[in-house]
């Protein structure tokens, strides 16, 4: 699944109810600090849900521990419905939103 | 409890934790079936918001986002819970969490997690003490127990 930093073409549908913003532009996944989620565990999610390399892993964790949140992935907006299930479906508090 | 990984990663559990787990995942599994964001217009339930979390700023879309996963996500969840479950219905001190049955557990241990911690109220700075006269004592010794299987369970599954 490392192939969600890679933003897709929009298939644009009743999601884009948004007119003032470029469709095309693409949507980000927010993963947010919370006081239960243990850091080796958030580092295990982001290596097996989006494949990333430790190291890449930890820095996402990292941030999320010490700036409150970090992005996690990039893409369409149905992607990134897809990743925050995923993550909410690890306990992962998740959100998205077209910045 | 240790975990151990020669010839596949293993729970070790002591005397009496089969029995101690099966009752946490009972209870889970009733507050899981239960947990639901939108059973009282008004009423928030920190546990269902935890385990099913907003997923847009927008209430209106967080809703909408809401109805079309968190069934999916209650009857996985279950599905977890059964089966790790399933896996102490003998109560057998060891219990292998190799492969899949490894991402189960941890995911399962995290939900008793969240669900104790969002009773409990921990916070970030929430010590791990034990205040003796304190009424939430065995729940507090129940989450810090969890946490540390969690913790080893998933520095082992990480290698």
């Amino acid at each position: 699944m490392a192939g969600t930093l890679t933003p897709q073409r929009e298939e644009i549908g009743e999601a884009s109810t948004e007119t003032s913003v470029d469709p095309d532009r693409p949507w980000i996944t927010i993963v947010w600090n919370d006081p239960i989620n243990l850091m080796t565990y958030v580092t295990h999610v982001f290596m097996t849900v989006f494949g990333y390399p430790k190291a890449k892993a930890e820095k996402l964790m990292l941030d999320v521990h010490h700036k409150g949140k970090a992005v996690v992935s990039t893409g369409t907006r149905e992607r990134m419905e897809l990743d925050v299930n995923t993550l909410h479906g690890y306990g992962l508090w998740a959100t998205l939103q077209q910045p | 409890m240790k975990i151990t990984k020669r010839g596949g990663a293993k729970m070790r559990l002591d005397a009496g934790e089969p029995m101690l787990l099966q009752s946490m995942l009972e209870e889970l599994h009733v507050v899981v079936a239960e947990a639901d964001v939108a059973e009282v217009p008004g009423v928030p339930d920190a546990v269902a918001e935890r385990l099913y979390p907003a997923a847009y700023e927008d209430g209106t879309a967080a809703a909408e986002y809401r109805e079309l996963t968190e069934r999916g996500l209650r009857s996985e969840r279950l599905e977890r819970i059964e089966l790790c479950a399933a896996q102490l219905a003998d109560e057998s001190l060891v219990v292998d969490v190799s492969g899949d049955a490894g991402d189960r557990w941890i995911r399962v241990l995290n939900d008793l997690r969240l669900v104790l911690g969002t009773k409990l109220g921990v916070t970030e700075d929430w010590d791990h003490a034990i205040d003796p006269s304190d009424p939430e004592q065995m729940p507090q010794a129940a989450y810090i127990w969890l946490t540390a299987v969690q913790d080893s369970l998933v520095r082992v599954l990480m290698g």
